[in-house]
């Protein structure tokens, strides 16, 4: 099948990822360069956005480091981003802290990262035109956005609100043909996840518990290239769990 | 800085003693009841939160004592 032909293709499609340093974010540059797209990486670490940039399969893509939890970033990032038919709010934190241990700057501090800098950034996005008709918004939630897990009271919420976010957000942009969606992913092999287990998550029982086996970078790659592509023109205001198995015998929807 | 005292009362508040319990500087952590992975956690969170250091489920194997753990963190 040609490159024109492949429905999954991102060929002439330009696509921002922010988180695009570590983990998840990097892996879905990496992966979506490689079906063609040209890619616009930011990140906070300037060393490491460096490093994803020189991974990237061809030429043309750029890389912004900024800090997206400050307007500073946000506007830096904006300014740049020129037309995109694809945006992937990649970026986040999470720090398991036990419910009575929540203070405010533990709030703040998850909120900005990961609810705040993905709205203002979608909001800035849109009213400055950057984004292409029939664009797609992903986000990526996480499985604890169902599942809340212990100790994630303020992370389980921040994602949780992203998937209220993007379902107004679906309704208000479909006239424009831009979709929004979701990934929520379960556990994945992340420099994020390693620091789960520094912080004191117990591994051993996680991956037990996973029937699949912990996911990789690539996994959650794939399902935003899906999403990303004309293959999914038809689906907005969606999201999916992929997370190996973990959540087969939960009641998520509880 | 805290003494042990204050210490030992943000301890307690942090791993959440559903019995009560006695701790003094000598009690060992591994012999109370209730310490479990979320106690430890709570510890850690507690050392990140009250006094800027970062301390890993290693660190907290090392331990013996409250009193060890009190010397750690501050």
């Amino acid at each position: 099948m040609s490159v024109a032909q492949d429905p999954f293709s991102l060929s002439g499609k330009r696509v921002l990822v922010t988180g695009a340093s570590s983990g998840i974010g990097r892996q879905i540059a990496i992966t979506c360069s490689q079906v063609g797209a040209e890619l616009v990486i930011s990140g906070r670490n300037p060393e490491r956005l460096q490093e994803t940039k020189a991974a990237l399969q061809g030429e043309d893509h750029l890389a912004i480091t900024a800090d997206l939890s400050q307007q500073e970033g946000i506007d830096q990032l904006v300014a740049v981003a020129d037309t995109l038919h694809g945006v992937v709010h990649a970026a986040g934190i999470s720090k398991l802290v036990p419910f009575r241990l929540i203070n405010k700057q533990h709030l703040t501090d998850i909120f900005d990262s990961n609810t705040f800098a993905p709205m203002l950034l979608t909001r800035d996005l849109l009213v400055k035109k950057r984004i292409a008709q029939n664009g797609s918004i992903l986000f990526i939630s996480a499985l604890a956005s169902h599942s809340g897990a212990v100790a994630t009271g303020a992370y389980a919420a921040s994602k949780s609100a992203l998937l209220g976010a993007m379902r107004s957000l679906a309704i208000e942009t479909a006239k424009q043909g831009i979709r929004a969606n979701c990934i929520a992913p379960g556990y994945v092999r992340t420099p994020m996840l390693d620091g789960l287990a520094q912080g004191g998550a117990n591994m051993d029982e996680l991956i037990a518990r996973t029937p699949l086996g912990i996911g990789e970078p690539e996994d959650i790659a794939h399902a935003a290239v899906f999403y990303l592509s004309d293959a999914s023109r038809c689906l907005s205001r969606h999201y999916t769990f992929i997370d190996g198995g973990l959540s087969i015998p939960l009641d998520i929807y509880a | 800085m805290d003494n042990i005292d204050t210490f030992i009362e943000k301890f307690i508040t942090a791993v959440d003693f559903q019995e009560a319990v006695e701790i003094t500087p000598d009690t060992v952590l591994k012999d109370l009841p209730e310490w479990d992975s979320l106690a430890a956690l709570g510890v850690i969170v507690l050392s990140d939160m009250e006094y800027g250091k970062t301390i890993t489920g290693e660190h907290l194997k090392q331990v013996t004592t409250v009193n060890d753990l009190y010397q750690l963190l501050t």
